[in-house]
């Protein structure tokens, strides 16, 4: 199973209860720096014994702790019958965001193309998210006079939250949200390239800058202070496909596609922060997993503003 | 799922990423020019989708495992089936990002 751990680790609940008493049995158990993170794997029995845990993420470390869990298990529990857990528990409320009913959900990954020059790209590097839209702001990418060539502005508050909450350089880790003041441009319009009785093709176009000036914030990993400007400049590119006939869209690509340049405190790139090209691409999610799938930074203010 | 077959699956998921990145490394020279263009001109339809392609990748195939979310949901499923409780943690939900 996959858990946010600074979530579960203040939940008020017993999800949170049995969450702690795991992973204070682990690899970061009581530690409060650098950080209080308990990020990592761990392994542990249905009633809250750790069998195994770290925080790597290279296959080897990750098989290892599996085959020695496994190892572990059959000689201590295998056959075990281990107490019923109670089938209803009271929730910590505050912890989940609500998805926009009718609303569409988009993948987003983001990753570094290839250079010209110099070292080779990571390309297995790369980082995700989720987008969420409303219903009707995903009709807005439709002009009201659906005709061929038609266009519309796509409004402020997407384009924000787009630029703001999405188009950021996760590639090597997390970095913040842009501020507002730190968007110098950003333009976004949907042009019907194609249509018939059942449905509209679209190509969405733009451009975005954004710079922020450095924070100075240390990582107190490595010791590296943010000392240099970090921005973006991107032109966006988009295909859609909406069925008149479903009220849905099947189609919903949008590549965002330029330079990049600095970093941010938590953003293992202090060797690279000269002006690279990034990419971010985003796609109707259609995954069958019920998992949870919400935009990272959906809590911050002004995900769902409307400018 | 036993762990054994857990490791199994992982294994199984990972074989298209071997040939995702024989496939990437192919065309990046491509990927290269068509980011390059976009600075002047827009993507045409085909330079489009080999970007796309290229930056979504095939790692998300790994997103097919159904993975639970609920800590407590996976306790009570433990306890009925008797097996262990695998945990990834990270600080940002490891399903949806970072």
């Amino acid at each position: 199973m996959a858990v946010d751990s600074a979530v579960n680790k203040l939940r008020k609940d017993r999800l949170g209860d049995f969450f702690r008493t795991i992973v204070e049995q682990g690899h970061y158990g009581g530690r409060t720096q650098p950080t209080g993170t308990r990020q990592g794997l761990y392994v542990a029995t249905p009633d809250g014994r750790l069998l195994s845990s770290n925080n790597e993420t290279a296959a080897r470390q990750v098989l290892g702790l599996l085959y020695q869990t496994s190892r572990q298990w059959k000689t201590q529990f295998a056959g075990v019958a281990f107490k019923p857990v109670d089938s209803e528990v009271a929730r910590d409320p505050g912890t989940r965001a609500k998805f926009p009913e009718n609303g569409i959900r988009l993948l987003e990954v983001n990753r570094d193309l290839p250079r010209a020059r110099q070292k080779p790209v990571d390309q297995w590097r790369h980082n995700f998210d989720y987008a969420w839209l409303t219903a009707d702001e995903a009709k807005s990418f439709i002009p009201a006079d659906a005709k061929v060539d038609a266009t519309v502005l796509i409004g402020q508050g997407i384009q924000d939250r787009f630029v703001r909450f999405h188009l950021i350089d996760q590639v090597r880790g997390l970095s913040n949200p842009w501020a507002k003041t730190d968007i110098e441009s950003s333009t976004l319009q949907s042009k019907i390239v194609k249509m018939d009785e059942t449905e509209i093709y679209l190509n969405v176009n733009g451009t975005v800058r954004v710079n922020q000036k450095p924070s100075g914030d240390l990582n107190p990993f490595n010791g590296r202070r943010v000392t240099k400007d970090r921005g973006l400049d991107l032109k966006i590119a988009g295909r859609l496909v909406f069925n008149r006939k479903s009220d849905t869209f099947e189609r919903f690509d949008i590549l965002a596609i330029g330079d990049r340049w600095g970093t941010d405190v938590y953003n293992f790139r202090h060797n690279d922060i000269e002006t690279e090209p990034i990419g971010f691409a985003f796609s109707l999610d259609n995954s069958k997993t019920e998992r949870r799938r919400e935009p990272l930074y959906v809590k911050r203010g002004g995900y769902f503003a409307k400018q | 799922m036993t762990i054994m077959k857990f490791i199994f699956a992982l294994a199984i998921l990972s074989l298209p990423f071997s040939f995702s990145f024989a496939k990437q490394a192919d065309n990046s020279a491509a990927v290269r020019s068509a980011a390059q263009a976009a600075k002047t001109t827009p993507l045409t339809d085909s330079q489009f989708d080999l970007v796309h392609k290229y930056v979504i990748g095939e790692e998300a195939k790994w997103t097919q495992v159904n993975w639970m979310s609920d800590l407590w949901e996976a306790r009570i499923e433990a306890a009925k089936k008797r097996k262990p409780i695998f945990i990834w943690a990270m600080n940002g939900d490891p399903l949806g990002c970072v």
